[in-house]
């Protein structure tokens, strides 16, 4: 398995797991610019998708996996198994996304 | 690079060649801060010398610092031209509080001398710098066809930082008592290239392409809106601050698309740097040309805003090009 595997189950089907190296993680806090907070504010008032916070929060979601991956693969791990995503407030405006799992090795059965 | 800094002073020191004594206006505002009037004797007009005497001059200044405390510094606010007379708008910085005052020239010669509060005045005239930002912000949208509303506001909202740091600091010459030398020129541009450069620079690098170059058109407008709020409190514009800011807000819209531009290819702060000396350049002429107008200095202000503009040849169509960024929902 060359690619590193994430995956969000305890396991991975036709693999084993040899070896668990810990806990990966990798976390971002976002926050969007002023001229979006504006424009955002007035689809609060008329309702429907805030499309400026849906784009951060995906965009947030991909920089805290990427770096829960690079943080697996420094732990010398080829997969991620049980990973999950975590989001909190900070401050008002500004949100942060948490990606988790576990990082192991896994070969072939 | 090291190039341009080396041109730099050379530019600086041709530029302060052509700085000459007192005009009649600096001749007023020197005269009326130390109460030396021998200073703005030789350039008053005749009329003006026999309304204006010794005697009156002592009264009047009495009068200004009984009511609003010593003269510590002035600054001018504006020129307007009423046909063959130019109006110099000065804001004098006195202890109790400031006040402004105009001087009227003629051919070299200091024709009036009034105290102004600030009134509204409603003239076409105050729309011509929104209407030349307008233009040139409809031919960016023209152009990339999608428009950044949230880019704009954005760049509204760091052009009032900018202002709000960028103000003080231009005064501060003034409140020092210092005003009206190449100094305080070369002052003024200074610190509105490198804070208005800077807060751009901040805001734009790590955007894509479009989103920088609408910060920019945001920053240039608000721009255009302060100078029609001031047109409005002090006096007339002429089609020319039409041009101006068209060819400004272009200049922004370049500057913060590149700072886009080459922040993502590892030579941003290069560009900062650039664009930095051109603002100062620019902005060092503008303010030589309002204490000493002449058509070569606003030729070669508007030139160098207009070459400055050029990177957005390059850059409008990647932007137009860009791809929508892919977001996984």
């Amino acid at each position: 398995m060359d690619e590193l595997t994430v995956v969000t189950t305890e396991g991975i089907p036709g693999y084993r797991v040899v070896e668990v190296k810990g806990l990966a993680r990798g976390g971002v806090v976002m926050a969007t610019h002023i001229g979006r907070d504006i424009i955002a504010g007035l689809r609060n008032l008329v309702g429907g998708e805030v499309k400026e916070y849906t784009e951060m929060m995906a965009k947030a979601r991909e920089i805290a996996l990427q770096r829960m991956m690079e943080n697996a693969r420094e732990m010398g791990a080829n997969a991620v198994i049980g990973m999950r995503f975590m989001t909190s407030n900070v401050g008002t405006r500004m949100a942060e996304v948490y990606a988790f799992g576990t990082a192991v090795v896994v070969e072939r059965e | 690079m090291r190039r341009l800094l080396l041109l730099f002073p050379l530019f600086l020191l041709i530029f302060s060649g052509t700085v000459c004594a007192l005009t009649p206006q600096e001749a007023m505002m020197q005269a009326l801060k130390t109460g030396n009037y021998s200073i703005v004797e030789p350039y008053l007009s005749p009329l003006m010398k026999a309304a204006f005497t010794r005697g009156e001059f002592r009264a009047i200044r009495e009068g200004l610092i009984r009511g609003h405390g010593a003269i510590t510094g002035y600054e001018l606010l504006r020129v307007k031209t009423e046909g063959p007379y130019r109006v110099y708008y000065y804001r004098v910085i006195a202890e109790k509080g400031d006040y402004t005052v105009t001087i009227t020239v003629r051919d070299g010669r200091v024709e009036g001398f009034h105290l102004k509060g600030f009134s509204i005045t409603l003239t076409p005239a105050v729309l011509y710098p929104l209407a030349g930002a307008i233009a040139a912000l409809l031919l960016i949208w023209l152009y990339l066809k999608r428009f950044g509303v949230a880019e704009v506001l954005f760049g509204l909202a760091i052009f009032l930082i900018a202002i709000a740091v960028q103000s003080p600091l231009q005064s501060l010459p003034a409140y020092l008592g210092v005003a009206g030398s190449l100094g305080t020129i070369l002052w003024g541009g200074f610190v509105a290239g490198l804070i208005q450069e800077g807060v751009k620079y901040y805001s734009a690098r790590g955007k894509n392409l479009r989103d920088a170059i609408y910060i920019g058109s945001g920053f240039g407008l608000t721009e255009a809106l302060y100078i029609g709020f001031l047109t409005l409190l002090l006096g007339s514009a002429s089609l020319l601050s039409a041009l101006e800011r068209f060819l400004a807000l272009l200049f922004h819209s370049s500057t913060a698309g590149l700072f886009s531009y080459s922040h993502v290819r590892g030579w941003g702060k290069r560009a900062f740097l650039l664009a930095f000396l051109v603002h100062w350049a620019a902005d060092s002429m503008a303010l030589y040309w309002q204490y000493t107008p002449s058509t070569w200095i606003l030729v070669v202000t508007y030139t160098t805003l207009g070459i400055a503009s050029l990177p957005l040849l390059k850059l409008l169509p990647q932007a137009k090009a860009e791809r929508e960024r892919r977001v996984r929902w």
